[in-house]
């Protein structure tokens, strides 16, 4: 037997998936047709069969690794969890944060390019505000004193920001 | 009143907050079906494992530097979107390996089939790539038409045809003589 209804409806139906008057308009014409309701049918064992493949668990120590691999990546872990002083932490936090800063800062304070070490610097007012930023999130400071330490890291950050804009001393006097 | 759960979105934005932890919700309920997308795809645990594992963690990067943006998706579609990605490169890999390189989804042999399970897989090997993944995603992973096109890149007419024609063709090997009774099915 051969029915005009298209079978990617029928299809749809199973998943919940057809605008409601189309939904009704199978459904009704599921009440009259044999051939449909049997094609039906052959769609949702399909559906069953997928479900009773065969299936892998997830492995026990996957949630480990990816657990590992993401922290890695994680530069916002409260600091607390780690169980050791808070600037300890923040030194450990900073290293991950910003590693091109650091690497450039080792790389750079003791070069004799009076220019890279003052960019140097500058890195390094720009890591000592963040992790100042870090200790006060860590120690939850009293709200005043809180925002007054605030306050003074945003200057800090801000210097840096106008010092990097203005360029560097000592490049201007190199050219 | 009792908080329900979280929604995935939710906890993707608490991420961003810098509640690390929330991402374990998602991560628990993804872990699983997204692995057997994976497993499914692939064929091997191990690339599998390789696969979802950078797609969590790349969510996680994305979701911790605020970069999800649950106006273009949920959660689950930009996982699986990732996964089979990831999958899709693995793939690749194995072809760019030369002859001797699987470049094809693995899968056991017809005739390696030992028993129904094992068939159903092979069956589902055989359906071309976007249809077995709207298949899969649909009818294991449980996501809605949208969370597929947004998955596989793709419109709601091909995720709703894609999901027809792999149903049909894999109904039409369950009815094949061998496999109905649960047998091996010899091509």
């Amino acid at each position: 037997m051969w029915c005009e209804f298209p079978p990617e409806d029928l299809s749809a139906l199973v998943d919940g998936e057809l605008p409601d008057g189309r939904a009704r308009e199978a459904q009704a014409h599921l009440g009259v047709c044999a051939s449909c309701r049997a094609e039906i049918e052959r769609l949702r064992r399909a559906d069953d069969a997928v479900r009773q493949g065969r299936v892998a668990a997830v492995p026990l120590s996957f949630r480990d690794r990816v657990a590992e691999a993401a922290l890695l990546r994680d530069r916002r872990l409260p600091l607390r969890r780690f169980g050791v002083p808070a600037a300890v932490a923040a030194a450990a936090l900073l290293l991950a944060l910003r590693p091109e800063l650091v690497l450039r800062r080792e790389g750079t304070l003791s070069a004799g390019d009076p220019v890279a070490r003052q960019a140097a610097l500058l890195d390094s007012l720009e890591l000592d505000a963040a992790s100042l930023r870090l200790l006060l999130a860590a120690e939850q400071a009293d709200a005043t004193a809180g925002s007054r330490l605030a306050a003074r890291i945003d200057a800090v950050l801000g210097r840096v920001r106008e010092l990097r804009r203005e360029g560097l001393p000592a490049a201007r006097q190199g050219g | 009143m009792p908080a329900g759960p979280i929604a995935d979105e939710d906890a993707l934005r608490a991420v961003a907050s810098g509640d690390s932890d929330a991402f374990g919700v998602v991560f628990e309920r993804l872990a699983a079906p997204a692995y057997r997308y994976a497993r499914r795809l692939l064929g091997d645990p191990a690339g599998a494992e390789d696969a979802v594992q950078e797609s969590f963690v790349r969510l996680f990067a994305a979701a911790r530097k605020g970069g999800f943006d649950p106006r273009r998706g949920t959660a689950r579609g930009l996982l699986f979107h990732m996964v089979r990605n990831a999958c899709v490169d693995r793939v690749r890999e194995r072809a760019r390996e030369g002859p001797g390189g699987e470049g094809l989804p693995l899968a056991p042999s017809p005739a390696a089939a030992a028993d129904l399970r094992e068939a159903i897989e092979t069956h589902l090997a055989s359906i071309p790539e976007r249809q077995r993944s709207a298949l899969l995603l649909r009818a294991d992973a449980g996501l809605s038409y949208a969370e597929i096109a947004a998955a596989l890149d793709a419109s709601l007419a091909q995720v709703k045809s894609w999901i027809f024609r792999a149903r049909r063709a894999l109904a039409e090997r369950l009815e094949e003589p061998a496999l109905a009774k649960g047998g091996t099915r010899v091509v």
